[in-house]
């Protein structure tokens, strides 16, 4: 199973300024989870949505492979940025309406309906309105409708937005339990939302990709290059206005600091291992 | 039809539509009671039991088939009634006397004339429509030569008039108030609003627009969605037809449904040879032309936000502003004026399209349908249901 984009471009106009929101795209995905990562702007909406055909690319092709000859939407769920749901639907509703949309009827919809709602813990909601759901069920459902059809590529886009960490944490259980036959991408700028599940992380900026490649690839890339210092706390902001500092922790009287640097930050600071976040920093400076 | 029971449920199963309904369907009773009551003419009206009324007595006497029999009594009556009064026996009194129809001698005596005046409108009336023939004949001896249009024009109205003839005399009242009873078109505007201004945006809102574009049936929506509409105004319509009808039945006589619609005096100009019943039915396809563009707008204001109360706002807005503005402008371009079956059924309007005349109540039908398919088809593109790349994905 293959997706391939290649050579996508896509620009807006904007008053009399022409921007480009992806770049000469090209990536080829198969079973596993991707995730996307770029800050605000970086043009991961945008190739979401031409992968989905919500909107049009300038140039560039998209190819799906799967050894079947069903068309490329009968295998596609999605879960859109700030999802919502009809307050009047009962979960079990909302899972039949997407089978209706996708054209999917098995033989039992409502035994299937449940078995969805099973694989996101939400089987003993099934006949509660949404309207009573809290933020991270609502998320879970949002992943269910997804998964509606069993579809073989799978789209999350912003999908832990204003989730809890104890429901980021079923979040990303979920995905890696979905993500065994499928190609699942996960567009975020949540770094540790792909820390724990991505087998290869897209990096993005500007609508192009930075750079591609495992997590522990893209750590080994910039190794030397994350350091440790200890400050005392009148020097922080110093520090935080001159370096990229990936992460500050105080033990009372004094900091350590975490600096992304190509050089020696200061005389006495100790190189350490880099993480995902510290990858973030070195190539998209604050997220 | 799975995705049709979803998209009424969004739309139109919601606890709120309900309840707005039955309190809309509450104030439309008193409306309709306020309506044949003092619209209406009282004085046969069956519910209401006061002095007033009692003219329904001597109405059921003699309503029915128009028979020289009924002509010779009521004059006979009115004579003995003329006779009555002029003699020493009368003596004019505040109590009732239930020898008499209405409870008074002078009461029935000026009842009867009425009714004979009814009773002879629809007896002479085939003579009128004589007269009108002759004038039609009369014109079309004046413009031959001069206009081919006004001659083709006196045609269509010898061709509309002849052979008209009013067989019994009855009670309109109940149909006269249907047709001019505007007030359950305001309630079912209300209902459309309510139910559709924010179909689109909450799609938009909620997300679910991207996930319909990126599913397969992304078409269908957009059409059931339509198809959910209609139905949803289609049974408006008839719920309130039939809610109107039987209350202003209950009040007057409703029995003359298979008359001629120009039975009904203020309606013996109408084009239209149909019965009371098709009248109605002719109002009903009026009011749903009307209102299904209302629809189309509100689908269309939706269309432009994803905030739904602003969404209801700004539909009320449009509509109150086509409200007004269609009192100023040419009915013909005014699908709203549909919505009154008695501003397009009462009178003989043409329109003169390349030389020949069309009755402009159907040029008004075909405008505010060709209306209706422009606003959909603006409304389709709107609604964002298109993939914007088709193939995009071999």
């Amino acid at each position: 199973m293959q997706l391939t984009l290649e050579h996508i471009t896509k620009s807006y106009t904007k008053g009399k300024k022409r921007k480009n929101a992806l770049e000469d795209f090209t990536l080829t995905l198969t079973e596993g989870v991707y995730g996307l990562l770029g800050p605000n702007g970086a043009g991961k909406s945008t190739l979401i949505n031409i992968i989905t055909g919500i909107i049009g690319k300038d140039s560039g092709s998209i190819a799906f492979s799967d050894g079947g000859d069903n068309s490329f939407l009968s295998h596609l769920g999605f879960m859109p940025q700030g999802m919502d749901f009809y307050r009047n639907f009962t979960a079990k509703d909302y899972i039949k309406y997407i089978m209706a949309l996708k054209k999917y009827s098995p033989d039992n919809a409502d035994e299937y309906a449940l078995s969805v709602l099973d694989r996101v813990n939400l089987r003993s909601d099934a006949d509660k309105k949404i309207g009573a759901f809290s933020g991270g069920m609502k998320q879970r459902l949002g992943i269910a409708q997804a998964i509606v059809g069993e579809p073989k590529v799978l789209i999350f886009d912003e999908p832990t937005a204003g989730l809890d960490a104890k429901e980021r944490i079923r979040f990303r259980n979920v995905i890696s339990s979905l993500a065994a036959d499928k190609i699942v991408i996960l567009a975020t700028h949540i770094v540790t939302d792909i820390a724990y599940v991505a087998k290869t992380v897209v990096l993005m900026n500007g609508g192009k990709i930075i750079k591609t490649g495992t997590q522990e690839e893209l750590c080994s890339d910039i190794s030397g290059k994350v350091w440790e210092i200890t400050s005392e706390s009148d020097k922080v902001m110093e520090y935080m206005s001159r370096m990229r500092v990936s992460n500050a922790v105080s033990d009372g009287s004094k900091y350590t600091l975490r600096i992304v640097s190509d050089n020696l930050p200061e005389q006495g600071a100790k190189t350490v291992q880099p993480t995902l976040e510290d990858v973030c920093i070195y190539y998209f400076g604050d997220m | 039809m799975k995705l049709f029971k979803y998209e009424l449920k969004k739309n139109v199963l919601r606890l709120s539509v309900f309840i707005l309904l039955l309190a809309l369907i509450g104030v439309n009773l008193f409306k309709q009671h306020e309506t044949a009551r003092f619209l209406g003419d009282s004085r046969i009206a069956i519910g209401v039991e006061d002095k007033s009324s009692l003219g329904r007595k001597m109405y059921e006497e003699y309503k029915g088939d128009l028979t020289l029999q009924k002509f010779e009594a009521l004059g006979e009556y009115r004579d003995y009634l003329q006779d009555y009064i002029s003699s020493d026996e009368y003596k004019p009194t505040e109590e009732a006397d239930y020898r008499f129809f209405t409870g008074y001698a002078m009461g029935d005596l000026n009842y009867s004339k009425e009714t004979a005046d009814k009773m002879r409108y629809a007896y002479l009336y085939p003579n009128q429509m004589i007269e009108l023939k002759q004038r039609a004949d009369e014109n079309i001896e004046f413009y031959t030569g001069r206009s081919d249009f006004e001659i083709r024009k006196n045609e269509l109205v010898k061709q509309l008039y002849t052979g008209r003839r009013i067989s019994a005399y009855g009670n309109y009242e109940a149909f006269r108030l249907y047709f001019d009873y505007e007030f359950s078109s305001l309630v079912i505007i209300v209902m459309i609003i309510f139910a559709f201004a924010a179909s689109l945006s909450d799609e938009k809102a909620t997300g679910t627009d991207r996930i319909i574009r990126s599913c397969r049936r992304a078409k269908s929506v957009f059409l059931t969605k339509q198809a959910v509409m209609l139905l949803f105004i289609t049974v408006l319509i008839v719920l309130f037809a039939v809610m109107d009808i039987v209350r202003f039945s209950s009040f007057y006589d409703g029995s003359f449904i298979n008359q001629p619609l120009y039975a009904i005096e203020e309606y013996r100009y109408t084009p239209l040879n149909v019965t009371v019943f098709g009248a109605v039915m002719l109002s009903l396809l009026g009011k749903l032309l009307a209102l299904v563009f209302i629809g189309e707008i509100v689908l269309l204001i939706s269309s432009f936000t994803k905030n739904a109360g602003l969404s209801i706002t700004l539909c009320f807005a449009a509509v109150g502003a086509m409200i007004i503005i269609s009192e100023h402008i040419n009915p013909l371009f005014s699908p709203l004026s549909l919505l009154n079956a008695e501003s397009w059924m009462k009178g003989f309007n043409c329109v003169n399209i390349f030389g020949y005349p069309v009755l402009s109540f159907i040029v008004q039908f075909v405008i505010t349908a060709a209306l209706i398919a422009l606003l959909t088809a603006i409304c389709y593109f709107r609604a964002g249901y298109i993939r914007k790349e088709k193939g995009a994905v071999q």
